[in-house]
């Protein structure tokens, strides 16, 4: 290298990472599965091989498809039952009939990957009975990311309530918008847990009128000037503490009720304010399509809870100087040398 | 995947095994010879490969973008940690990266690193330089050690399709920093939202051309099914179609039949 292309300590801007492929021994990695993980053995070392074998199953899959060969159905079997999402989601592609009559395709739905549960709605919606296809009008309205990834439940953190015991967390209802939850407990002993402590379940019309009485209390004049002798005294700054308290009694911004009332098979919906301030309710209904008693949770975009203070001017234009900048073309070829 | 079968080893069976691998060896070595330069990823059974790789970009993609409104970087670790906010972001990408490797998406296998960059002062291309188990060596900030190159040296140690990937990555990065230099008030490159937003237009870009190399092969190959959500079974192409860009070993209904036994514990 020498004088043409010195050795730098520099700092990068923006990295290429990307992963190196390692070639999985296929044969040897068969052997100490079947020999040390049978019976359904789930330590980490098991589960890393049974993901590299399925990940080879699905890569032969396709090979074999290539060179005009139907997988085996064992192999389809195999993927229907698969945690590797590419696998799970190939077998449902190919084998649509099987998957509807083995049961695959409903236990697909609930399947923390999109990628899997979008090919899932795909076989029932055009195989799965009436009742299967009732179930896939209650989905959100989402982007999911074109790749396999786990979803996750919100956390707590992020929820603001407690889950209701024995509730299941339902990936194909929920997204960043809402936590869908169903048990098969009635709706009455659900609001019942939900309303401990002397909290009110609201009617529509109930909640929204208990929401414009909240925001008529952020132009009581009293109350602002009680804030800022209190912060004053802790010597705080005054208009921070008033940022803050605006913030909270923002809570979710827009009427939570709109997105259920009236809405099909939705029975009785009924609203649970998590704290005083509305920062979250909960919504508890019967629903006809899914066939169990939903609990959902309305959710603010993410990160709207951890912006603690309005942002700065300067803030503001980096903001803008940004939205600009990410609108520019990208180029899809390496450019010329230069 | 690689196919092993049990060879005999009785006398004449030594022979044979040795017969065997000293043409393997013979054949190997001309093979190398015959293969020396970049590695290769133009035959049809590369297709899964690059698909792979095309999931991964789009997984760091979409990583970074959550910095551009709500994830905060994570925090030092401990009073010692003289990291950048910058570089604590990117190496908890890598982290969480190399835990989606190694879970069921990722099938199990494989890590991650920073394969080049693109130098902040000069705009120039850099390769990290690694030890000598294959590691990007660090500095005491938790920052690279880097080298500038040129991309024909990019191009010598990666398959065509891996090497416009990089080189447009890193190519969006060098246009973004030579208009950014040219710019009254430059970004300010220490704002680790601003970093972010370099870091996935560089992902864009690199995805951007791995598709188009996707696309081609796939034509090729006479697959529809890849890059786009398109609803198509994957076709079966006839062998006499494929016999010049496919040169690997496919599986056999019987040996698929195998491995899917032994993740189903036999049961059919």
């Amino acid at each position: 290298m020498g004088s043409i292309a010195p050795w730098l300590l520099a700092l990068a801007l923006g990295n290429t990472i990307r992963a190196e492929q390692e070639d999985v021994d296929v044969a040897a990695v068969r052997q100490k599965y079947a020999q040390s993980c049978s019976g359904g053995a789930t330590s980490e070392a098991c589960k890393q091989m049974r993901w590299q074998l399925e990940y080879a199953l699905y890569e032969g899959m396709v090979a074999s498809m290539r060179a005009g060969q139907q997988p085996p159905p064992s192999a389809i079997k195999a993927g229907l039952a698969a945690e590797v999402p590419e696998l799970r989601a190939l077998a449902l592609k190919l084998q649509p009939e099987e998957a509807v009559k083995s049961g695959a395709a409903v236990a697909a739905l609930d399947s923390p990957y999109a990628t899997v549960r979008q090919e899932a709605v795909e076989v029932l919606r055009s195989r799965g009975d009436e009742k299967q296809r009732r179930m896939l009008d209650r989905q959100p309205s989402t982007k999911w990311p074109e790749f396999p990834v786990a979803d996750t439940p919100p956390d707590p953190a992020r929820l603001k309530v407690k889950v209701y015991p024995g509730a299941t967390y339902r990936y194909l209802y929920s997204g960043p918008e809402q936590a869908y939850f169903s048990t098969a407990d009635a709706p009455d002993k659900v609001v019942a847990f939900y309303a401990q402590g002397g909290k009110k379940a609201y009617s529509a019309s109930e909640l929204q009128q208990a929401m414009k009485a909240r925001a008529m209390g952020a132009m009581d004049q009293s109350k602002m000037m009680k804030i800022i002798q209190e912060a004053q005294a802790k010597g705080q700054d005054p208009t921070q503490a008033i940022m803050a308290w605006q913030k909270s009694l923002a809570g979710l911004g827009t009427d939570p009720t709109r997105a259920f009332e009236g809405r099909q098979g939705i029975v009785s919906p009924r609203y649970i304010p998590a704290d005083d301030l509305f920062s979250r309710v909960v919504v508890v209904f019967r629903d006809d399509l899914v066939g169990s008693t939903a609990v959902v949770v309305p959710l603010p975009p993410a990160g709207a809870d951890s912006a603690t203070a309005m942002p700065t001017g300067d803030e503001m234009m980096q903001t803008v100087a940004r939205q600009q900048y990410m609108g520019q073309p990208i180029i899809d070829s390496p450019p010329p040398e230069q | 995947m690689p196919h092993r079968r049990p060879l005999s080893l009785s006398a004449p069976g030594m022979l044979v095994l040795f017969l065997a691998l000293l043409t393997a060896t013979s054949a190997s070595a001309a093979q190398k010879k015959k293969q020396s330069g970049p590695p290769r990823c133009d035959r049809c059974s590369d297709l899964t490969r690059l698909q792979k790789e095309l999931a991964e970009q789009q997984w760091l993609r979409h990583h970074f973008e959550q910095y551009l409104d709500w994830r905060l970087p994570p925090g030092p670790k401990g009073g010692d940690d003289e990291r950048s906010t910058i570089q604590r972001m990117q190496d908890f990408a890598q982290a969480e990266f190399n835990a989606w490797l190694h879970s069921a998406p990722g099938g199990g296998s494989s890590s991650g690193q920073a394969e080049a960059a693109t130098q902040l002062d000069t705009c120039q291309l850099m390769l990290p330089v690694r030890d000598a188990n294959g590691q990007n060596k660090k500095n005491k900030d938790g920052t690279l050690v880097m080298r500038v190159v040129k991309p024909a040296e990019i191009r010598a140690q990666y398959c065509p399709a891996l090497a416009d990937m990089i080189l447009t990555h890193e190519g969006q990065h060098q246009t973004d920093c030579r208009a950014n230099k040219k710019q009254d008030k430059p970004m300010d490159m220490t704002n680790y939202r601003n970093f972010a937003a370099y870091d996935t237009r560089g992902y864009s870009a690199g995805i951007a051309s791995l598709k188009k190399s996707i696309a081609a092969l796939a034509k090729k190959c006479g697959w529809k099914g890849t890059t786009g959500k398109t609803k198509q079974p994957i076709p079966q192409v006839p062998t006499d179609q494929r016999k010049d860009i496919e040169e690997d070993i496919i599986p056999t209904p019987q040996e698929l039949d195998a491995l899917a036994g032994t993740l189903t514990g036999g049961k059919k």
